[in-house]
Order: C-alpha cells, then structure tokens, then sequence
C-alpha cells in the first residue's frame, strides 16, 4: 500500500509536495536519538515530534514518511525542510496508538 | 569564574524541601563559588527572593529558568533584570499546562521569600511540558533580553541528544551544558558549528550536598562570558 491510497481511506491529510512512496511497515516512537537508531527502511513513522530534526531522522533511515498523530502543530520549518528534503509529512487528529489501529486495519 | 549556574530551588518539585535561598547562598559561599544561577523548572516564582538572599551575603547572581519545551527538550534561559524575569512570567502562565501538582507523587513547589518563609505552594504542575516548541522557547527567552542554553545536553532524559537525536545547525542558542568536561570536545567533533558556542558545566543540583566545589578541577565557561563582556 502506498501513502496516498492510505490517506485517501484515513482522511489524513498529506502537507508535503513529495512523491508517493510505498509503505513497508509501521514504526512508532517519540524519542527520536532511539528512532534513528531503530526505525526500518520504508515503514511509515507515527509520531507527536514535529520538530524539523524529525525530517533528518526520516531521510536517515529511509523512511516511507511521517505521520504526525493528536493534531500536534506543526511548525513552518518542518514542512519546508521536508518538502526540501522529499520526505512525506502527514497530519492525523487520531493519537498514535489509533493510527496504528487505523493502519493495522489496512492489513500493514 | 568559579559559577555554578544551573541549581534548582524548592519551588522544582523534584528537589529537596530545604533548597531555599539562604541555605542555597550559604552553601554557596562555603563552596568557595563567586556567582550562582537557580533555575526552577517553567517557573520564576523564586528568583527575586534568591537574587535578595545572594545580595545580603555579597554573591553574584543571575536570574534563570529551566524549560521543559513540547518537544521534552530542556532549555536554561538566563536573564540580568527583574523587568526581563517578570516579562518571562507573563509568558509562562499563558504557555504552562493548568493542571494542579500532585504533591504525593512529585513533590512540593515551595514558593518562598528571602528568609526562607514558606509563602505558599505553586498551584500548577510544573514537571509537565510548557505549550510551546524549542524554538518557541528560544526566541522567547531572547524577547525578553534573555540568553538561551540548552541543558545537560548529552543527558538521559530531556537532553536535546536523547530527545530530538541532534542539535540543529539553525537553533539560535547562546551556550551548551554538559555534564563533565569530555563531553564538550565530543560535541565539537559531532557538531562543528558549536566550536564557537560557549560552554558551562554546571551541578544541576536539586539537593544542598550537590552544589559545586571550588575545589573542584574543572570549569568551563562563565556568566561574563555568556553575556560576551569578555571574550
């Protein structure tokens, strides 16, 4: 399953102008020294840090993108540096563990 | 300089009852230290009293706050004058959370005066997280004349390494904290825009025994310094 057929089902709504990119899996995680270290190539991250180093971390690890969870603000910065950097960011309302039912439901 | 510029009062629920401002000076002077710095954790309800108390005994002191930002960073901002440190506590009621303290699980807030009085217990939380982002945090300490630290920086828990993975080239901060000397060359080698940065190693002390030593071998920068009235 890839982003836009994930949020077209959720609703969720997509800030960045990147490319689509398929989903491998689901990651969850608010530390972001322990996601670097941790998060698997091409699963879709949820997380309430919307602060522009999450973009690093993404790119990093090669990341399918980010789901900011609980409606957290985002920051200017950040979406700018993601659409620089070609990382997907994604606003969701749900918390984080809901957006994982929500993704679980679709199977990932 | 022989500073100490990062101790908690008893109005920081994590820190001991008896951290109050004549205790903390006079331990202080017995320290042999030439300034010290308090800084209670989003809160500046002390900072008056602890200034009054460092002046009857002749120590140097700066005004300080220790903020918890939404992303869990923890940020010192320093200030020079009342009218800077009451501007930041307009601030901080708007962007800190209302819930009440539970003082069973994390500890009184002790608001006092000069004299070690027990006025009264700070009615919110302050162990929770202020509503506001790291660069929120950092650009309002500096409207209100303030210099931005970022705290313990390689530590554990709400250092900005263990929170946000790195320190971000852009973040308009005046000073780095470490926890022991080493850690400051660690830092230049992994970030070399830092090189530039002033460092500070301070106690970090929520109890009277953990108040720097003159004694002890190694300082890094200073309050002055800080503030570039010297290089």
């Amino acid at each position: 399953m890839n982003i836009t057929e994930i949020c077209a089902r959720s609703g969720w709504e997509i800030l960045t102008k990147s490319e689509d990119h398929a989903v491998e899996g689901i990651f969850t995680g608010d530390l972001l020294s322990w996601v670097m270290g941790h998060a698997p190539v091409g699963s879709l991250w949820i997380t309430v840090q919307a602060h522009a180093n999450i973009v690093a971390v993404a790119s990093l690890r090669d990341l399918a993108g980010i789901v900011i969870a609980h409606d957290v603000n985002i920051e200017q910065e950040t979406i700018e540096l993601a659409n620089t950097e070609g990382v997907c960011l994604i606003k969701a309302p749900q918390s984080s563990a809901d957006c994982v039912k929500i993704l679980a439901g679709y199977g990932l | 300089m022989k500073e100490d510029l990062h101790i908690h009062s008893a109005l920081s629920p994590c820190a001991d009852d008896d951290m109050l401002p004549t205790n903390i000076v006079r331990m202080a002077l017995l320290n042999g230290l030439t300034r010290i710095a308090v800084c209670d954790h989003n809160s500046v309800a002390n900072q008056i009293a602890l200034k009054q108390a460092a002046d009857k005994f002749g120590l140097n002191y700066g005004f300080g706050v220790e903020l918890q930002t939404l992303e869990e960073v923890h940020v010192l901002g320093y200030f020079e004058t009342v009218e800077d440190i009451l501007k930041m506590d307009e601030w901080l009621c708007e962007v800190s959370d209302p819930a009440p303290n539970r003082i069973d699980l994390f500890g009184n807030q002790w608001i006092v005066d000069q004299d070690d009085t027990l006025i009264k217990q700070h009615s919110g939380s302050l162990i929770r997280s202020l509503n506001a982002s790291l660069n929120q945090c950092v650009s309002r300490i500096h409207a209100c004349h303030g210099k931005a630290v970022l705290a313990h920086v390689l530590g554990r828990s709400n250092g900005i390494i263990h929170q946000l993975a790195f320190i971000p080239k852009n973040l308009a901060i005046d000073g780095i904290e470490v926890n022991e000397i080493g850690q400051k060359q660690e830092l230049i080698e992994k970030f070399p825009w830092l090189a530039n940065v002033p460092f500070f190693l301070n106690s970090d002390a929520h109890r009277l025994i953990d108040l720097r030593d003159a004694d002890e071998t190694d300082w890094l920068d200073d309050w002055e310094i800080l503030w570039r009235k010297r290089e």
